[in-house]
């Protein structure tokens, strides 16, 4: 058969961002991709050394706008643990009720984007509607859908008070009604299971040669969570269940991604419930002494690294940020070989790309 | 009377293609959430639309960098005319917070011609509908011309949507 | 002389004619978008939208890549919105036919088909990779549903005994409805017609996630319109076929004998046509895209055995 060479972007329907694949397809079939990034590389890791370290916290919340405030939670752990500063505990639970928040809206978003790749366009439309509400949410308490700015060194900026905290309850269950429709939805509709059972199989081994994290390695039952395993902010004080599940293929990613949103919203619970009185910041100064530190955190698509040195100016003098879409893109390789064209953007979805994440 | 019409269709049925050429993709999802239940463009006759021939819009996000810059032509050039641009978000008008930086060359009007800004990091949906709706009134067609605006294609245009995409040019510089 | 061609010209230009089709062809569209639209929370398009779609388009600019072969490109969105409109005149709209003659069901059925080819061709000769690509799926589609399309249909006119679908629909007045009889065969009609319209979840050729636009990625302006309005029109015809075929045309059963029968015709039919095109909404809305392998499993395991089987029956039948 005659191979053809199909490009998947940097402009396609099928990618929100600019991502380039190479596929070589023998008729339906493909044989072989070659990949190729950079097209959102913006040299922030660069641009992050000529800044001060208050100004990165403005710079790295728009490393990826999907998962903003993890970023920037990353980023300001890093260098608290580097000032030795002690953040009070109200500042530590509204961080982590973000970070949750940030996940459902993310998950959500995916749930969507999976749908629409895979031609069903309803499911779309609904889980977005959905994520609307906790962008709401998140919009109520710091005043931005997408970028909140919620962080700085020290602690948060935002103090909600006691009436905020109801309506966002009410929000949330609201919300769990939803996510549990969705949820049946992902188990038993048949056009979506038929099209994603099966399909973008991995397994623990490969997980494992390729260092994938998140959602995609607890889809072939990793049980490994960087909120549980190595807590940072108030994660310690709060329970939850890590979702696994054994299947490998995308229809077992959709269904780790759309219990955790349970999960998180429980999470939000605890956390409304627990929300401990007092500040919200200490003050930080605005010299960072000399010294390095890796710090970490679990964003919606897995574990995000932050290595930190400062030599003890106003400016870091490196900042390396490692995101879980890099191992991702390197699975795909194996994933987009010998497979149908039309599971393609299945798989894609499947392992939940975020190039910017990616190119920085 | 003919003219007439075909402003009238024009302003009701704008097709929109949307191109990240570095963004951080806050304001690719706000651009996707137009499509959505809350706000739904397709009330004001907007479509998004996969192939830049078919689209009458190109709604571009966040900064160019050096290698998005050549696609980027590439798609503005395979529009048929008339089309418009609309620069979404802080970086797309200006390159924003990425300013400065090895890899950047700006925001959109860099590269290609920009008829609408949409400053915001990332602007609000109800903003990118209002900026759409303003540049929407603003398109009409001229009692005294033909209402067909068919310049002469520049060669670059004639390739196709899916033309290979791994040729030198593309690495910017 | 004069005032019969001159009948016969508004026959066929303005009602039941192009006109009325073109009409129909847009608020068909809308209905659709419509539905779709509320079925999925959202609000949906003006009832202008289609109209200033058509216009809009009809007045851009039209490219092509420099290596598509332009005359052929520029034929075939024509010959196809011909292929569509010449079906249109053989089916008969609210018990009136413009053209009716023993065997005109397969005449029909053939110039509905064309398009599908023409879409093939279309993808081919504009080059661009998606193009190519989606065209090829066409083609492959086009066997999974037109077999069992072809036997669905025809199961009605054995019965019937004639080819002709004004003597079919006459049939269905004095007995019953086809679709009471083979309802099965009605399912297969169905399934067949989202297939010819590549509406959800047979969108296979057109998947935009896989091959950005189809065979029409490269088509714009004024061909990108003719090809739409194709699309439009064949929805017509096909909703307005199965009505005939199935559902009685305008048939209302004992309600039939009301005064002012012409209107009575009318609303029937369009009742019928509208309840067809609103099943047609709803099912887009509730399926994922199939694959292209799963897709042609389904027509050769399921629906073209079942059209066998609704055909013997139907033959059996005839024979006792
Ligand atoms: S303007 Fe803001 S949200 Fe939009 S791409 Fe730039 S950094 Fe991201």
């Amino acid at each position: 058969m005659t191979r053809v060479t199909i490009p998947i972007g940097p402009q396609h329907p099928l990618l929100k961002e600019p991502l380039s694949f190479m596929l070589t397809a023998e008729g339906e079939r493909v044989v072989d991709s070659v990949l190729r990034l950079g097209y959102v590389h913006r040299g922030i890791e660069r641009l992050a050394e000529e800044r001060s370290w208050v100004q990165n916290v403005h710079l790295l919340e728009r490393v990826c706008g999907i998962c903003s405030h993890i970023h920037t939670t990353t980023y300001c752990q890093g260098v608290e643990a580097l000032l030795e500063l002690e953040v009070p505990p109200r500042a530590q639970m509204i961080r982590t009720l973000m970070c949750e928040l940030e996940r459902i809206h993310s998950h959500l978003l995916w749930l969507g984007v999976l749908a629409e790749n895979v031609g069903f366009t309803t499911i779309f439309m609904y889980s977005w509607r959905d994520r609307e509400m906790v962008l709401d949410i998140m919009e109520d308490l710091s005043g931005g859908r997408i970028a909140h700015a919620v962080n700085i060194i020290g602690g948060v900026r935002i103090d909600p008070d006691a009436e905020q905290l109801d309506s966002i309850r009410r929000g949330l269950d609201k919300l769990q009604q939803q996510v549990d429709t969705l949820l049946d939805v992902v188990q038993h509709e048949r056009s979506l299971r038929v099209r994603t059972q099966h399909v973008g199989r991995t397994t623990k081994e490969l997980v494992r040669r390729h260092c994938v994290v998140g959602p995609v390695a607890r889809a072939v039952g990793i049980d490994e969570d960087i909120r549980r395993d190595a807590p940072y902010a108030a994660y310690d004080r709060l329970s939850f269940k890590v979702i696994t599940e054994s299947g490998g293929d995308v229809w077992a990613t959709a269904l780790v991604r759309v219990r955790e949103t349970s999960e998180s919203l429980s999470l939000c619970h605890q956390i409304l419930d627990q929300l401990d009185p007092g500040d919200v910041a200490t003050r930080a100064g605005r010299r960072v002494p000399a010294g390095e530190v890796v710090s970490r955190a679990e964003a919606p698509r897995g574990e995000v690294i932050y290595y930190i040195r400062s030599a003890g100016t106003d400016k870091p003098a490196r900042l390396k940020i490692r995101t879980p879409t890099l191992p991702a893109l390197s699975l795909l390789g194996e994933q987009l070989r010998d497979i149908k064209l039309a599971d393609v953007p299945v798989v894609l979805s499947g392992v939940d790309l975020c190039i910017a994440c990616a190119d920085r | 009377m003919l003219n007439r019409l075909v402003q009238w269709a024009r302003r009701r049925s704008p097709w929109v293609l949307h191109y990240n050429s570095g963004g951080c993709n806050g304001c690719d999802i706000e651009i996707l959430d137009l499509l959505t239940p809350r706000y739904d463009v397709e009330r004001l006759g907007i479509l998004k639309e996969a192939s830049p021939r078919h689209a009458d819009i190109l709604l571009c996000t966040g900064p160019v960098t050096r290698q998005s810059r050549d696609r980027l032509r590439r798609i503005y050039e395979q529009m048929p005319a008339p089309k418009w641009v609309v620069a979404v978000g802080t970086c797309a008008t200006s390159g924003g917070v990425f300013r400065g930086s090895y890899n950047m060359l700006g925001g959109i009007d860099q590269v290609i011609p920009v008829d609408l800004y949409i400053p915001g990091c990332p602007p609000r949906p109800e903003v990118i509908i209002e900026g759409l709706a303003r540049l929407l009134a603003t398109i009409d067609v001229p009692e005294d011309k033909p209402p067909r605006d068919a310049a002469e294609p520049p060669a670059e245009q004639l390739k196709s949507v899916a033309a290979d995409e791994g040729e030198a040019s593309d690495d910017g510089d | 002389m004069l005032s019969d061609i001159l009948y016969v010209l508004i026959r066929l230009l303005v009602l039941p004619g192009f006109t009325f089709l073109l009409a129909c062809a847009l608020l068909f569209q809308w209905i659709d978008r419509r539905t779709i639209a509320r079925l999925q929370a959202r609000v949906g398009p003006p009832w202008y939208q289609p109209l200033a779609d058509l216009v809009k388009l009809l007045t851009k600019e039209s490219i092509l890549p420099a290596e598509a072969d332009l005359p052929i490109c520029t034929a075939l969105p024509l010959v196809s919105l011909a292929a569509v409109l010449t079906a249109a005149v053989y089916v008969p709209v609210g018990g009136h036919t413009t053209y009716s003659f023993e065997g005109d069901l397969i005449v029909v059925l053939f110039l509905l088909s064309l398009p599908a080819l023409f879409y093939f061709l279309a993808g081919w000769v504009s080059v661009g990779v998606y193009s190519v690509v989606g065209g090829s799926r066409s083609l492959l589609q086009y066997f999974s549903y037109e077999v069992p399309f072809l036997m669905a249909l025809s199961a009605p006119a054995i019965l019937t005994g004639s080819w002709s679908i004004s003597r079919i629909v006459g049939q269905q007045a004095t007995a019953t409805w086809t679709v009471f009889v083979q309802p099965l065969g009605f399912l297969l009609a169905l399934v067949g017609l989202i297939g010819k319209l590549k509406r959800v979840p047979f969108d296979i050729p057109k998947a935009k996630s896989e091959v950005v636009g189809g065979p029409l990625t490269e088509f714009s302006g004024r061909k990108l319109a003719l090809w739409h309005l194709t699309v439009d029109i064949q929805t017509v015809v096909g909703v307005f076929l199965l009505v005939n075929m199935f559902l009685g045309g305008s048939d209302l059963g004992p309600l039939s004998s009301l005064p002012l029968a012409g209107l009575m015709d009318a609303l029937g039919f369009g009742l019928k046509a509208l309840v067809m095109l609103l099943t047609l909404s709803v099912t887009s809305v509730l399926y994922a895209r199939l694959r292209i392998d799963q897709l042609a499993d389904l027509g050769w395991r399921v629906l073209a055995p079942l059209g066998m089987l609704q055909l013997a029956v139907t033959m059996l039948i005839g024979a006792v």
